[in-house]
């Protein structure tokens, strides 16, 4: 076996315990923030994993909107939420008990969503698609919706500042 | 070795935190307030200013390693992109979001 093929996969198991350690710190923790800053940990893991599967495109998509925007997005929630880094409330036993039961129904999918699949892009190591291709198909075959993405990114942006300013005055 | 002898030293050791031990040590600045305080909307305007262009930035990414395979016309079609997303920052800088009074 290559060299580079043994550290990629012994590299998986120590970004897999950061992801997973990330993603129970960010349901256990009790501060807010601190479950935000660990959620950016558990994205950034995510990101490594898809950089070891050869998607670079993915890996660019999870830092640049996860770890960027979306964080960002979290971190304003918060930070315009009053006092909600100290309140530590869990809801009453009828919340907790349908949130549990949506969260095992969401588990059940996601195992048979493990089971039915192939995977047999992962086990080849990749689609072999690069970041390249996508950057030809993007500016040739997929001309049109591409620069719709450009209107309706404009239109996101006018609508949410707009909103924005009507909450300022 | 190292880690077991800080792991022992931390479950050993005794824990008697009081005000005066958890002071700011030495010269340091007393600290004001809580940490986590409620923010001026300008930072909100200009977080959905960077969202956007942080997306833009993303389709950015595969034409600009494309770029030597793409001809003229992949160039105009990425200056027309960012044209209508220009706009947008057109509207903010109008209105005055940019401003920082």
């Amino acid at each position: 076996m290559d060299i580079s093929v043994i550290i990629s996969k012994l590299a998986f198991y120590p970004i897999a315990a950061v992801i997973l350690i990330a993603a129970i710190l960010v349901v256990s923790l009790r501060n807010v923030f601190y479950a935000a800053l660990s959620l950016i940990l558990c994205f950034l893991g995510v990101a490594s994993l898809y950089l070891l599967l050869h998607a670079e495109f993915l890996a660019g998509a999870q830092v640049l909107i996860y770890i960027g925007a979306i964080s960002v997005l979290i971190i304003f929630a918060i930070m315009f939420t009053k006092d909600i880094s100290h309140q530590y409330s869990s809801g009453t036993l009828l919340y907790r008990v349908s949130v549990g039961f949506v969260l095992f129904l969401l588990f059940l999918v996601m195992t048979a969503a493990y089971l039915l699949n192939a995977w047999t892009h992962a086990a080849a190591g990749g689609t072999g698609v690069s970041i390249t291709d996508i950057g030809k198909m993007m500016l040739s075959t997929y001309l049109l919706p591409f620069e719709a993405l450009s209107v309706l990114l404009l239109a996101a942006l006018i609508g949410a500042l707009f909103l924005a300013r009507k909450e300022e005055r | 070795m190292v880690a077991g002898a800080l792991f022992f030293a931390w479950l050993m050791r005794p824990s008697k935190p009081d005000p005066i031990k958890l002071d700011v040590y030495e010269c340091g600045e007393e600290t004001v307030g809580p940490s986590q305080v409620q923010f001026n909307i300008k930072f909100y305007l200009a977080a959905i200013l960077f969202v956007v262009f942080d997306v833009e930035a993303l389709f950015l990414l595969p034409w600009a390693v494309a770029f030597k395979d793409l001809g003229i016309r992949a160039f105009i079609e990425m200056i027309l992109f960012i044209l209508i997303l220009f706009v947008g920052l057109a509207y903010a800088w109008r209105k005055g979001i940019l401003k920082w009074a």
